[in-house]
């Protein structure tokens, strides 16, 4: 295995639990999903030399991991909620999240956009990556980047300016 | 200094994702930088800027100061991969352990004790910067007063 | 003189009723969500969710609380109550005026602690002088509005307070 890709991957930890915490809203279930992705990149060591990108390619693993979770999670919920009266959704927790704390406003800010956006707002603003990174991560066009990135900013802008 | 039709014209390409990467960091650099500008965009560049601070848990993969002499010594690749194999190893097992505690419990529980959990936290939190305004507000009150 | 009384006697229970019963329009057990939210519970996105007595005594007896000073409050709290939904800042302004009157109203509840900055809103509320029975926050913040509600027969605002020093 070539070094300086085992140290991309030791130095993308941080970038790929950022992305996981982004899209989990809560600590705990970001930890599982970024050991999972860990795991999964680890696995497919051999492959590494391939990828182009290793970071865009990890951070793509961390969003599928992320679906697969809430795939789960919504399928264990429809089994196991025959007792309960009150039906929780999924997102439960992203929806009570209001969050206080300045380190974690951002989320609390684009919260209100539907997932890919959040998604895609997070990738520009917080990471700074290029259009066609985000369209290779979110496994979408580059154009479609650019309609829900303006999206995402005119929901900001209305927003900061009431 | 940015002349204000010059941040205007940048804040509108900004808005219609037409800004390229270069000119979005030089925009919220110059609005950090000058925060007596006090556009509506502050608070939500400062919050991207805060969140880019978030603390990362997770510690196993870091390597030492001693990364530098990786490259020269092969023993240490070798020992660091199994290191890091080890790591994985643990995280599997951890992993599998928590999947299999969480799918044990019932998920709608799960999902109302956590909103509880944060409840609490943030009630907590707030009652504290309760406090701490208050303190102030007396500090602020008292002192002059006594200097007088 | 008689008639006078009598009259008096009408006044007084009219009086009763036409305020007594808004003042009282949910069941003293009511959590700060029933008494002012149920209203607003046909609009869309409205959420309430409730973890009833049972529930929270089998976490209680699970142990399943991850920080040992969130059980010790758990012990004091009886139900939990929340709510969520999307509100538009026209709607917040004006819900939030209908609150502060009829929580004014009302009179079971004291404001404790407001913090307003430009983008939210967060009111703790408590019920119970010497005692504390509930504790309700309410929060609105970019376009979303929560409302939590602990209630129980006891609860130490100290310990809530000093769990954020403890984690």
């Amino acid at each position: 295995m070539n070094q300086s890709l085992y140290e991309k991957f030791l130095s993308s930890q941080s970038k790929l639990y950022r992305f996981a915490y982004s899209l989990a809203k809560n600590v705990s279930d970001a930890k599982d999903i970024h050991q999972d992705t860990l795991i999964k990149i680890w696995e497919m060591r051999e492959q590494w030399e391939r990828w182009e990108n290793m970071e865009a390619y990890g951070m793509r693993i961390t969003r599928n991991t992320y679906l697969n979770f809430q795939k789960a999670r919504q399928r264990r919920l429809h089994l196991e909620l025959g007792e309960l009266t009150e039906k929780p959704q999924p997102n439960e927790i992203e929806k009570h999240m209001v969050i206080d704390d300045l380190k974690h406003q951002f989320l609390s800010m684009i919260q209100p956009l539907p997932q890919l956006q959040q998604n895609i707002l997070y990738l520009r603003e917080v990471e700074e990556l290029e259009y066609k990174e985000i369209a290779e991560i979110l496994e979408i066009s580059a154009s479609q980047v650019k309609v829900y990135l303006f999206r995402g900013r005119q929901f900001i802008k209305t927003n900061t300016q009431k | 200094m940015m002349e204000a039709a010059e941040l205007k014209r940048l804040l509108e390409k900004y808005y219609a994702a037409e800004t390229t990467l270069a000119e979005e960091r030089a925009l919220k650099q110059y609005l950090e930088q000058h925060p007596a500008q006090q556009v509506s965009e502050q608070p939500f560049f400062q919050a991207v800027n805060e969140f880019k601070l978030l603390d990362t848990p997770i510690q196993e993969f870091r390597t030492s100061s001693s990364e530098s002499r990786i490259h020269r010594l092969s023993v240490w690749r070798r020992t660091l991969r199994q290191v890091a194999a080890v790591a994985i190893l643990a995280l599997t097992t951890v992993a599998i352990s928590q999947s299999y505690r969480r799918y044990e419990r019932n998920k709608a529980e799960a999902l109302l004790q956590q909103n509880v959990e944060a409840d609490l936290m943030r009630i907590s939190n707030l009652l504290n910067q309760a406090d701490a305004n208050l303190n102030n507000a007396v500090k602020n009150a008292v002192i002059p007063g006594l200097n007088n | 003189m008689k008639a006078q009384f009598i009259i008096l006697l009408l006044l007084s229970l009219s009086f009763n009723l036409a305020f007594g019963q808004e003042r009282n329009s949910g069941k003293a057990d009511d959590s700060f969500v029933d008494a002012y939210f149920t209203t607003y519970a046909k609009m869309p996105g409205y959420d309430a969710q409730m973890m009833g007595e049972a529930m929270v005594k089998r976490l209680n007896d699970k142990e399943a609380w991850k920080h040992p000073s969130i059980a010790r409050i758990m012990k004091q709290v009886k139900t939990y109550k929340n709510l969520s939904m999307p509100v538009t800042p026209e709607f917040t302004s004006s819900m939030l005026e209908q609150l502060d009157q009829q929580v004014k109203k009302d009179r079971r509840y004291d404001q404790y602690y407001r913090k307003v900055t430009a983008n939210s809103t967060v009111i703790i509320y408590t019920r119970g002088k010497q005692l504390i029975k509930e504790i309700a926050v309410v929060s609105i913040a970019w376009g979303h509005l929560t409302v939590s509600s602990f209630i129980g027969d006891q609860i130490d605002l100290e310990s809530v307070r000093a769990l954020s020093e403890n984690r």
